[in-house]
């Protein structure tokens, strides 16, 4: 049963890595690489589901990942906002290499 | 063993930093005092490891290894944690001068981001444990992101968001094969997995995946692309900081890895995969830097070389013919670029401060203060280049005895190509200074710190040089196998 959560776990990383290779938007960048840690995490929690006895260390990673997850989530959306704000655009350019 | 040592090397800066942002604590003040603080955590740790050495560990709060963290020592980290503790404490004063002439409004933010980040690389280069190095990755890289977005242009926002993007994408790779090693294994200690690790498919991919996560943030080709926008745009402390140590720590952590936890992979054609890497990040590197108008960005691009070069350990080792040279050689590359690269960006931002600019053709006339600039910015290139006796030399030279004991001739020739291309792109960020000035040109005074700290961070590197035997010795013990993790 827990196979199939691994499963899972992969399809969504190759959907996130996916949209964050493809996608020009900056917030769907964003929101790819979310997802991708999310399935980072449902790969943890699957793997202490499998072990015998049901292991703990997983949930206290996942739960550290979460709170790193949120602050760097806010920290592009300031960054996403004040780029719109200044540009009215949200993709990058190019890197330009004068 | 003083358990005090790791606890105020680590929580020192990171305490700083949040008095900073809390309190009315002056910025200079507070990383002033937190070095002050740092020498003598750091002398205590040097003489603690020579003594007791060659590994020294802690176990903070006394949790046995599987379930508790562990922070580790050898004399390579109390190299590397001295080299960050000299650029983050140059950059400071660096920065006393540099922040009311270029960008006052945001020298509040400056100081809480730059205490962060020194926080961050501290515990990134004693920590043993996988996740915590994870969380170590994502903590330096956010405070990063902060110093490069600091000046609020359009292009270092821009280059900041590429940044956050690349570097949180390789930790996100790291903590995939992190995973991986987990489910194999059930622990995160790095000495503890290395020894029963073996090869098999799934340690195979995690091997790649941490790799490729710290690849990544290294900025080694093809994953290179952000890191000159990032360096080049940011404010001239901070591409100090960034390109000397930020980068250094990574490879530093992905050697780390690769002496212990993947040691067991570390056959010859996974070694020659790094080794291309390197190869092909030193063409790059060099190849732009040659094509460069900024000085600035001339620095910034040879960062990619430098660490390509650095790269190329790997393939060395596997060679066989001195294992320990290769080493040696790597650490000291390693640590004299540090300080060199912080000079060669010092002076960048000394420049640009006296003319306005960093276009090269119009950096003309070396006299006065400028001079003193200009010396600088030639001592740390020669060591960059790897003109004897300097520090970079010394690294070099021993990194290619390895390679011609080992009979590598592939990896000497590129070793000396490599030093031809960083001479030519350095000659080209030289040669404006020994062209006579137009008269009428009106020059800017630049603080008398800036230039202090610029020749004070040259020299150093250049000294490095005539270290190179206690330092031999004291490395000598550091290629040992990593710490049996007991409880």
């Amino acid at each position: 049963m827990t196979a199939y959560y691994l499963i899972l776990a992969g399809v969504i990383l190759a959907m996130a890595f996916h949209g964050l290779m493809t996608r020009a938007n900056l917030l769907r960048k964003l929101m790819a690489l979310n997802i991708f840690t999310s399935a980072v995490f449902l790969f943890l929690v699957a793997l202490a589901r499998m072990a015998e006895p049901l292991d703990p260390i997983p949930h206290a990673m996942v739960l550290t990942g979460i709170v790193v997850t949120v602050s760097t989530t806010a920290v592009g959306l300031v960054l996403l906002l004040k780029l719109y704000r200044r540009t009215g655009s949200l993709t990058l350019q190019s890197a330009d290499d004068d | 063993m003083a358990d005090w040592i790791p606890v105020v090397i680590i929580f020192g800066p990171l305490l700083a930093a949040v008095l900073v942002f809390t309190q009315t604590v002056r910025g200079v003040t507070a990383t002033l005092v937190t070095g002050g603080i740092l020498l003598i955590g750091l002398v205590a740790l040097g003489g603690e490891v020579s003594g007791q050495g060659p590994w020294l560990t802690w176990q903070p709060g006394g949790w046995p290894v599987p379930l508790g963290l562990r922070w580790q020592a050898d004399f390579f980290s109390v190299a590397m944690l001295a080299m960050t503790f000299l650029v983050a404490v140059s950059g400071g004063l660096f920065a006393i001068g540099f922040l009311p002439a270029a960008m006052p409004s945001a020298a509040r933010h400056f100081w809480t981001l730059w205490l962060f980040t020194w926080a961050a690389m501290n515990s990134l280069l004693l920590a043993a444990d996988l996740f915590n190095i994870y969380v170590g990755l994502e903590l330096m890289a956010l405070a990063a992101v902060g110093l490069i977005s600091l000046t609020r242009e359009t292009e270092a926002l821009q280059a900041a968001m590429r940044y956050f993007l690349v570097t949180l994408f390789g930790s996100m790779l790291y903590l995939l094969g992190v995973a991986l090693l987990y489910g194999q294994y059930g622990m995160l200690d790095q000495a503890a997995l290395a020894a029963v690790i073996e090869h098999g498919l799934a340690n195979g991919v995690a091997a790649v995946l941490m790799t490729l996560g710290l690849l990544v943030k290294t900025a080694l080709f093809p994953v290179h692309f952000w890191l000159p926008s990032a360096h080049g745009k940011a404010p001239v402390p901070v591409s100090a900081l960034l390109s000397a140590v930020v980068v250094a720590v990574c490879f530093f952590v992905m050697y780390r890895l690769w002496s212990g936890l993947f040691f067991v992979f570390l056959a010859e054609r996974p070694a020659m995969v790094l080794g291309a890497i390197g190869l092909a990040s030193i063409l790059w590197g060099g190849m732009q830097a040659l094509r460069q108008q900024r000085l600035k960005m001339i620095v910034a691009y040879s960062t990619i070389a430098q660490f390509g070069y650095v790269m190329l350990v790997f393939p060395v080792f596997v060679a066989d013919g001195a294992a320990f040279l290769a080493w040696h050689g790597t650490a000291m590359m390693v640590l004299a670029h540090g300080l060199a690269k912080a000079s060669l960006f010092f002076a960048a931002g000394c420049l640009s401060i006296a003319h306005g600019h960093d276009r090269i053709r119009e950096l003309t006339g070396g006299g006065g203060r400028l001079g003193w600039v200009w010396l600088a910015f030639a001592l740390a290139a020669a060591s960059i280049v790897g003109l004897p006796p300097s520090g970079g030399f010394v690294g070099k030279w021993w990194l290619l005895q390895a390679a011609v004991l080992g009979e590598a001739w592939f990896w000497v020739v590129v070793m000396v190509l490599a030093a031809l291309l960083t001479g030519s792109y350095m000659y080209r960020g030289l040669e404006a200074a020994w062209r006579p000035a137009p008269p009428v040109e009106a020059v800017r005074p630049v603080p008398a710190i800036m230039v202090a700290v610029t020749l004070f961070c040259a020299v150093g590197s250049v000294a490095m040089g005539f270290l190179a035997v206690p330092l031999e010795g004291f490395l000598g013990r550091t290629f040992q196998p990593l710490p049996i993790a007991g409880g």
